[in-house]
């Protein structure tokens, strides 16, 4: 008689538990789906910035090699975000590349069959002047520096209809700098010839007088 | 002569508050700021009065045209000390000593205003010998005066200095040294930096660069320039102690521009007094 009251007891789920059961099942299931793909979406993203900040790092890298041995090259450039450029190989050899600084922009492209990925990378930078303050800081305004220039490395992609962009900003100074020091004018006037290094002699004088140390006074 | 009641309310003056003394080794100091009633200058004159610190009530006339408004003088005669631009020169009262002589030839002597308002030189009085505008100023170096208060006592730093400027901020010297022709070896352009010097920088006196490049050795009708682009300024030496880089403009000398290699430098000086001394000149540059 017991068992028989058992069996009452345990004869299956009515069908509002199931609906029920049903519906905390799709919930469940839904929020970690959205979960998923916004945690893909969010590191395809990231891929897609981290490919985005090593080219433009590069950019600035090859620009500073540039500079190195062509300051005066990069100096010349017209200055501003209206004025684009970016790196092109103008010579090869085996054991070389040379570069050069062509006007507008260049594109970087990653497709892969496998993954899907299909993506244009546009680079370029630009230069701007610098002026440093009574500090000799690099400041808005003050006195220009030639010898140093800020350089921006501009990367631009379109992932989802949505453009992104990456700005690096790196500032390059002409650090060699050569120095002739003169601790006496003793030598003769009326000299012209150029010199390399420290000289007594001087092109003129006028009213001022040497001392009998070479210094020059009035 | 003349007495004087202190009498102007409010700030009529423009001597600066704090940079107001004047040195006599027998009368003391000399506010010329005095609470704001003291000295007036402006482009033709200086006008209004100083103050003997040590008896308020006497005081330094410097001009006629604006003396205290009440208390017995008599103008005329017409005295006062004239601004030629910073160049002063005439004659100030005092009721105690008599007259002031602001500029006089035996021995050379004067008052200044300098490019940055402060007060230069020496005035002279029969009674108190030499006043001093400027602790800077080295007269009678050695043989006590003004200086000896100056060094002894430890008032490096007093002067007079208004907030009125000459028109001329640096007059170029026609006193100077263009050196030689120095050839940096650039190929693609340099630019200069900085000019270093050492030597004496004595109050009163100028020393100044200007800087000319050029792509070939001949300089003939290139300009020597100084920080503003122009041949009528130079680059200022300030450092009393001389010892000191001067930063050069370098955007006004074709930096890094192809065919310059070549510079030249031009020293100049001027004195007022002590002349001064240039040891050493040091160009630096990168290209």
């Amino acid at each position: 008689m017991r068992f028989r009251n058992h069996l009452r007891l345990d004869n299956g789920q009515s069908i509002f538990e199931v609906l029920i059961a049903i519906s905390i099942a799709t919930l469940i299931i839904g929020s970690a789906v959205t979960a998923i793909i916004v945690s893909m979406r969010s590191g395809t993203s990231t891929v897609l910035s981290q490919k985005g900040y090593a080219i433009a790092n590069g950019t600035l890298n090859n620009v500073r090699s540039f500079a190195e041995s062509n300051w005066a090259d990069l100096y010349a450039l017209s200055k501003g975000d209206s004025y684009k450029y970016y790196l092109s190989v103008t010579a090869t050899s085996s054991t070389s590349t040379t570069l050069g600084i062509s006007n507008g922009t260049t594109t970087v492209s990653f497709t892969s069959t496998s993954t899907g990925e299909n993506i244009d990378y546009t680079n370029w930078f630009t230069v701007d002047n610098v002026s440093r303050d009574s500090s000799d800081w690099i400041a808005g305004s003050g006195t220009g520096d030639p010898t140093t220039q800020k350089i921006t490395a501009h990367t631009s992609w379109t992932v989802n209809g949505q453009t992104k962009q990456i700005d690096l900003i790196s500032y390059l100074s002409k650090i060699r700098t050569s120095a002739v020091t003169f601790t006496s004018w003793a030598g003769s006037s009326g000299v012209t010839t150029p010199v390399t290094r420290t000289t007594m002699d001087y092109y003129s004088i006028t009213n001022a007088t040497i001392t009998a140390s070479g210094a020059i006074t009035f | 002569m003349v007495v004087f009641v202190r009498s102007a309310l409010g700030v009529d003056s423009n001597i600066n508050s704090t940079n107001k003394w004047a040195w006599n080794d027998i009368a003391g100091w000399i506010d010329f700021y005095n609470g704001g009633s003291g000295a007036k200058v402006d482009e033709n004159k200086v006008s209004r009065w100083g103050v003997f610190d040590d008896n308020t009530s006497t005081y330094v006339a410097l001009h006629c045209a604006d003396v205290p408004t009440t208390g017995a003088y008599d103008c005329p005669p017409n005295f006062g000390i004239a601004n030629d631009d910073g160049s002063l020169s005439g004659y100030a009262w005092s009721d105690e000593y008599g007259w002031i002589s602001f500029s006089g030839l035996s021995p050379a002597y004067a008052v200044s205003i300098d490019a940055t308002g402060d007060f230069q030189g020496f005035a002279w009085n029969d009674i108190l010998g030499w006043i001093s505008f400027n602790c800077l100023n080295d007269h009678n170096a050695g043989t006590g005066g003004v200086q000896s208060h100056c060094t002894a006592d430890g008032f490096n730093d007093y002067k007079v200095s208004t907030s009125w400027l000459p028109t001329s901020t640096v007059v170029i010297s026609e006193n100077y040294l263009e050196s030689t022709t120095f050839d940096t070896g650039a190929t693609d352009g340099f630019a200069i930096n900085s000019i270093y010097w050492e030597g004496t920088l004595a109050a009163g006196s100028l020393i100044g660069f200007q800087l000319a490049v050029a792509t070939s050795t001949d300089f003939t009708g290139v300009d020597f320039i100084g920080p503003d682009n122009s041949v009528s300024t130079v680059y200022t030496a300030t450092d009393a102690d001389g010892a000191e880089a001067v930063i050069v403009n370098s955007l006004y000398h074709h930096p890094f521009e192809s065919g310059y290699r070549y510079f030249r430098y031009r020293v100049y000086l001027d004195k007022s007094y002590t002349s001064p001394v240039v040891t050493k000149v040091s160009v630096n540059w990168t290209k």
